[in-house]
């Protein structure tokens, strides 16, 4: 026992030099896995045996590359002491320890591959590397996934993320607040400082500040009440973009230091002096500028590896997931924005062979595609040398220049994507062609390659189908905009109802009673609208000086002129001439007739509103008793001596206001009785109405209030008054 | 190279659902973006051309929410120019750009020029949008308050802009945030050298000029479209 913790313990001072060249590596993994085994004697035994020839496998690797083992050791302190575990986990397959150490084994395995991408040095230094890893990996893989989930392995995982976090941390500290702030102190310009380190005062401050303190917080206090990450990496995550910025200048970071690193002995010095520090663990600054750009690959690996322990029904699940898209798109985003400027230096050259003639040069331009291609003369059938550039909303057909120096090609036409069409043709006697058309010209191309010619149709009909996409994203917005307004329109709608329903009740009304009076009502309303002249006189209507007005009696549209004559029955009703010569010649006996209209004058007045009334209600009225017209009958509270009647309905117009007083109330032979059904006669002077009621209770009703109201009236008057019903009555036969 | 190209940061802030992403992807990707979804950060890349000075834009589209208050300031330093955005249709989120926006900017990145954005200026003449704010007794933001608040905050300019309706007018407003954050790299070129800060600010010198009579010329021609 003694000599284990003797043994240990120079280990562990060991492990604080990270950057000891020859026995650093060896050391420190040594150190880590005496830490990381809790089993018995036995097993620790078992890995210091095994321990030297892991070292050995380690060493030749290292003795061929020192620089990738550096690096890796840096990246991943524990990648050492997976190649080391893995001879263990043979030996000792079930024990639980080599699942547990084959997770950092796999994350390192995996995050070497990032490495990869960025660099082609990186690639032909560590090319060899991954392949033994990548051996070892399956196996371990299978035995992960073998494995069930474990809270302990997820806790695993999550202080694996805190602890790189924590060193990585320390990276961006010595970035930023060590090689920029004395770059800037020794007087380096500031476009130099920030080219070369560009954001990396934003990412720094954005670990630092946030990410970090978040994962602390959440793994060493609250991960026993919550464990769980995927809230934190997705309120986070979108903020992971900011490494596209960093890496997009990477290229130009690493230019500018080689640069200034020949060109100024005091940024040499600097950068020297730095270097020799402890906290650089030896390594270069272009090492530690590399690590921003492995850090999102590892945050996408280490989170699947999370996933993938996460049991289905945790509640963390869904967060991470969200989470890991998030992550994946922040690594996608950098590589695209890799690729666009690529795509834009790709631009302006072609800019500078067209000679700045045409201004290609635009935030949303992409050159799609561009070659030499050879054009048919329509006129000799003869072939031409041109060039074509596709971008992606226009399309440039050039023609060569014979210059040496400067402008290469000249535009000879330019045509909208919008407008262009492409199609296969299959010429006798020339292979490999196709048209395309513009809005204003037809160019018939030749390939050398049939494979040549297909891959231009396709790269330009795929091309013209995208410009039709994203135009319809204004339009679709423009749709959303128009249907907005459909409400505004709506409202019109219920109006056409409206006007709708009202000539379907006339059309009812029409159907239900076709009397004349129902032909006179429908007339007048047409006439009221149409007739532009007076009936009698023919003379045109205006509102100033010539109004319109009704006759009582049929309704015609007459002037004032020529409705100055006066029925009989009252001052106020206008008839026209005919109607006033049809009327009845005065009856012989003037003092009986003179009495009567003095009293229907006096009572006239007052019968003005008919809505408050004793009795009101719908019937039927006719002049001779065989054809009938509804109407709406009422007797005003305000004036008990007079019966209206209305056309139609309530709010119809007034057809008669009848002075009770005065009045004969008869009912008709068995004969008409029969066809009337409950009716009776209204005698007044020389006219007659007949009425009739919906029901035999009604026609009483009517009948005893009519009757209240004439004997009312007779009741009321003076002894002289009574006799002139006996003329009425006389006058009736 | 260096000599003929620039690099130029853009940040583009303002109140939630103003316009921001819609402005930046119809500048950017040539595309109006279809429903609505939160940003929380973007960065855009861009390239165009000014007086045969080729310029590589650098955007940052932000979260208006204020949940993101605390992070948001890590899209700032370095920014040569800083977008502030409000919706015409919106008269509140005018107010805000001097409540919030106005002392955020100017605390995160002082040196930055700052033009004011005013997005959706279609929506000033849409009859829907109208009866709307008439409802509330508002009106939308009318070029003057623009113009009057841009002074307010001390921005180089006010532009107005439709991301549906007028890819032009969004070419103009970063037309004119570039210019803008020329005339700052224009400073520091002659700190930094003498003899080139003297040969370029005699270039330069008429490009800021036609800059203020771009800017003069479209200012003139609005007042008469209000006319």
């Amino acid at each position: 026992m003694e000599l284990g913790r003797s043994s240990s313990t120079p280990q562990e001072e060991a492990i604080s030099p990270l950057g000891v060249l020859g026995t650093g590596p060896s050391s420190s993994p040594l150190g880590k896995l005496q830490a990381l085994p809790i089993g018995p004697g036995a097993h620790r035994g078992a890995h210091s045996s095994s321990a030297p020839a892991g070292d050995s496998s380690t060493r030749e690797p290292s003795g061929a590359m020192k620089i990738p083992n550096r690096d890796s050791g840096i990246d991943s302190p524990s990648s050492s002491v997976a190649s080391e575990n893995f001879p263990c986990e043979e030996s000792s397959e079930g024990s639980p320890s080599p699942a547990i150490l084959g997770l950092p084994s796999e994350t390192a395995s995996d995050s070497r591959v990032p490495q990869d991408n960025p660099q082609e040095e990186e690639d032909s230094g560590v090319g060899e590397e991954p392949d033994p890893k990548v051996t070892l990996f399956r196996p371990q893989e299978d035995v992960s996934l073998t494995q069930c989930s474990d809270p302990q392995k997820l806790l695993h995982i999550a202080q694996e993320l805190l602890h790189t976090e924590e060193a990585y941390v320390k990276r961006l500290h010595l970035l930023d607040q060590v090689f920029c702030t004395k770059l800037t102190e020794a007087g380096i310009p500031l476009e130099v400082t920030t080219g070369i380190f560009s954001n990396i005062s934003s990412i720094y401050r954005f670990h630092g500040q946030f990410l970090l303190p978040e994962l602390q917080k959440r793994i060493t206090e609250e991960w026993d009440t919550n464990p769980r990450l995927g809230d934190i990496l997705q309120k986070l995550a979108p903020f992971l973009k900011m490494y596209g910025e960093y890496v997009k200048n990477f290229d130009r970071a690493m230019g500018l230091v080689s640069t200034w690193t020949q060109r100024s002995p005091q940024f040499k010095d600097v950068i020297h002096t730095i270097q020799k520090q402890e906290v650089c663990g030896n390594l270069t600054l272009q090492h530690h500028m590399l690590e921003p750009v492995q850090r999102v690959p590892r945050y996408e690996l280490l989170l699947k590896d999370y996933l993938k322990r996460l049991p289905r029904d945790a509640p963390d699940r869904k967060d991470a997931e969200r989470s890991l898209e998030l992550i994946s798109t922040a690594a996608d985003h950098s590589n695209a924005a890799i690729r666009k400027m690529e795509k834009m230096h790709k631009l302006l050259e072609v800019y500078e062979q067209l000679g700045g003639e045409e201004d290609i040069v635009n935030p949303a331009n992409e050159l799609i595609k561009e070659g030499s291609i050879q054009k048919l003369s329509a006129k000799n059938g003869t072939t031409q040398d041109r060039h074509l550039f596709l971008f992606n909303n226009v399309m440039l057909y050039c023609v060569p220049k014979l210059r040496l120096m400067g402008q290469k090609l000249s535009v000879r036409e330019k045509m909208d994507i919008s407008d262009l069409q492409v199609q296969d043709i299959v010429k006798p006697n020339a292979a490999c062609t196709f048209i395309i058309t513009g809005r204003k010209r037809s160019l018939e191309l030749q390939t050398r390659t049939e494979e040549e010619k297909k891959e231009w149709i396709q790269v330009i009909q795929a091309t013209v189908e995208k410009h039709k996409q994203k135009s319809e994203t204004f339009r679709a917005f423009g749709g959303a905009c128009s249907q907005d307004e459909e409400p505004t329109l709506s409202p019109d709608q219920p109006v056409m109802s409206t006007s709708s329903v009202e000539p379907a009740g006339v059309a009812d009304s029409n159907g239900g009673t076709p009397g004349i009076e129902s032909r006179k009502s429908s007339s007048k309303t047409r006439r009221d609208k149409e007739k532009p002249g007076c009936k009698s006189c023919g003379e045109t209507f205006n509102s100033i000086t010539k109004r319109r007005y009704r006759c009582k009696l049929c309704g015609e549209v007459i002037c004032r002129k020529c409705s100055e004559f006066k029925a009989e029955n009252s001052k106020q009703s206008r008839v026209c001439r005919e109607c006033f010569l049809e009327e009845p010649l005065v009856p012989p006996s003037p003092s009986s007739e003179t009495p009567t209209e003095l009293k229907q004058n006096a009572e006239k007045p007052p019968s003005v509103d008919p809505r408050p009334s004793l009795l009101c209600g719908t019937l039927n009225l006719s002049d001779d008793g065989t054809t009938w017209n509804e109407v709406w009958a009422a007797i005003p509270e305000s004036d008990p001596q007079v019966l209206d009647l209305l056309a139609g309905s309530q709010a119809g117009r007034l057809l008669y206001s009848i002075p009770l007083s005065g009045c004969n109330i008869t009912m008709p032979d068995p004969e008409e009785g029969l066809e009337a059904g409950c009716a009776w006669k209204l005698h007044q002077g020389s006219q007659t109405w007949w009425l009739s009621a919906p029901s035999t209770k009604l026609q009483q009703c009517w009948l005893k209030a009519l009757g209240t109201a004439v004997h009312g009236d007779t009741a009321g008057d003076r002894p002289g008054a009574s006799q002139p019903q006996a003329p009425a009555g006389t006058d009736t036969p | 190279m260096e000599g003929q190209s620039g690099r130029c940061k853009i940040v583009v802030v303002g109140d939630a659902e103003c316009g921001k992403t819609a402005l930046l992807q119809v500048f950017a990707k040539d595309a109006y973006p279809g429903s609505y979804v939160p940003t929380v950060f973007e960065n855009y890349t861009a390239s165009f051309e000014i007086d045969k000075r080729r310029i590589e834009l650098n955007m940052w589209d932000t979260s208006g929410s204020s949940y993101y208050d605390n992070v948001r300031p890590l899209a700032y330093p370095d920014s040569d120019a800083v977008l502030i955005c409000f919706d015409i249709s919106r008269p509140e989120t005018l107010d805000s750009v001097l409540k919030k926006w106005q002392g955020e900017t100017q605390e995160f990145c002082p040196n930055a020029k700052v033009v004011l954005v005013g997005c959706k200026l279609d929506m000033r003449t849409d009859l829907a949008t109208l009866r709307e704010l008439s409802k509330q007794r508002l009106i939308p933001v009318t070029h003057e308050q623009g113009t009057v608040l841009a002074k307010q905050v001390g921005a180089v300019s006010y532009v107005e802009c439709s991301s549906r309706s007028s890819e032009r007018s969004v070419r103009d407003v970063f037309h004119v945030a570039t210019v803008a954050s020329l005339g700052r790299g224009h400073r520091q070129l002659r700190r930094t050298d003498s003899r080139r800060g003297l040969q370029r600010s005699t270039q330069l010198s008429g490009r800021p000029d036609r800059g203020n009579e771009g800017e003069m010329h479209k200012d003139r021609a609005k007042s008469c479209n209000l006319m």
